[in-house]
């Protein structure tokens, strides 16, 4: 494991000792005061999202899009998403952890 | 990974002062809206993008700034790089579901509170942060291909968050601008 992979993984340590640890009131107390948080800017789960769509503006013809690009990057690192009926296109977020059920789905 | 980090400031100072103390301090401030920093509080620079510094220049500073130029010697194991590389990305987007695990209202939380939670446990040891500003401008983008609508953008907006200025990241930083020219 190279060294930016242990980063990770401690702070995933981490996260797992604060869930087994720390009582569920504290959890809580403390998710609550950063939810308050006001911050600017699209949120992080929006950020991921949308990220090639807004980077890239990939958009492609629903009837096309599943075969060819699950063939370009793999079936696990792409979502087709049908929320452009009227223009026959659909968008295309790659990188979004989803399930194979989910896919077929699309 | 070393790039070129272009930073604004206020015109207010000397810049042999600014040059010898090297880029400010900014800080998220949850009260007021003008303080609230995309990566949380850091010393940030635009990835290589003077015409950005310009524009926040304009924007913040009322025409009145200095543009400074760095050379940032991004350290690969402590570098989080949410622009460039798909490894930090999808380990940072394992983090978000751990913790959406935790408490299914941080499904609405910003990029900075997944970050400031890291930071308030002490947990989050990058010393920067990259991401990319996603506002599609139609005039920067092109057709990889005709006949085809798949784009790319060949000016994107990086932003850099530099946690902490002790850490050797910053490796030179001079003055390259002053606006207004004669001001």
């Amino acid at each position: 494991m190279d060294n930016k992979a242990q980063v990770h993984q401690n702070i995933m340590a981490f996260l797992d000792n604060y869930l087994q640890q720390t009582p569920e009131s504290i959890i809580k107390e403390e998710i609550q005061a950063i939810s308050k948080m006001n911050a600017e800017g699209v949120s992080a789960e929006e950020y991921f999202l949308n990220f090639d769509k807004y980077y890239l503006g990939l958009k492609v013809p629903v009837k096309k899009c599943k075969l060819q690009w699950q063939n370009i990057f793999g079936k696990h690192l792409i979502y087709c998403e049908y929320n452009q009926p009227d223009t026959g296109f659909c968008n295309i977020k790659i990188g979004v952890d989803i399930t194979s059920t989910q896919l077929a789905n699309t | 990974m070393k790039i070129i980090g272009h930073h604004t400031c206020s015109s207010n100072g000397i810049i042999q002062e600014i040059e010898q103390k090297g880029a400010f301090l900014s800080t998220h401030l949850e009260e007021n809206l003008n303080q609230h920093k995309f990566l949380g509080s850091g010393y940030y620079f635009w990835d290589n993008n003077l015409s950005m510094a310009h524009d926040y220049g304009q924007k913040n500073y009322k025409r009145k700034y200095y543009i400074f130029e760095a050379e940032l010697d991004l350290i690969d194991d402590y570098f989080l790089d949410l622009a460039g590389n798909r490894i930090d990305m999808l380990r940072f987007q394992e983090i978000m579901s751990k913790l959406q695990e935790i408490d299914e209202s941080t499904k609405n939380w910003t990029l900075v509170q997944f970050i400031e939670f890291l930071k308030s446990k002490n947990e989050f040891p990058y010393r920067a942060i990259r991401a990319v500003n996603t506002v599609t401008n139609p005039k920067k983008i092109m057709k990889f291909v005709q006949g085809r609508d798949e784009f790319i953008n060949l000016n994107p907006i990086f932003i850099v968050c530099i946690l902490d200025k002790k850490n050797d990241i910053v490796t030179s930083f001079k003055h390259i601008k002053t606006f207004p020219p004669n001001g």
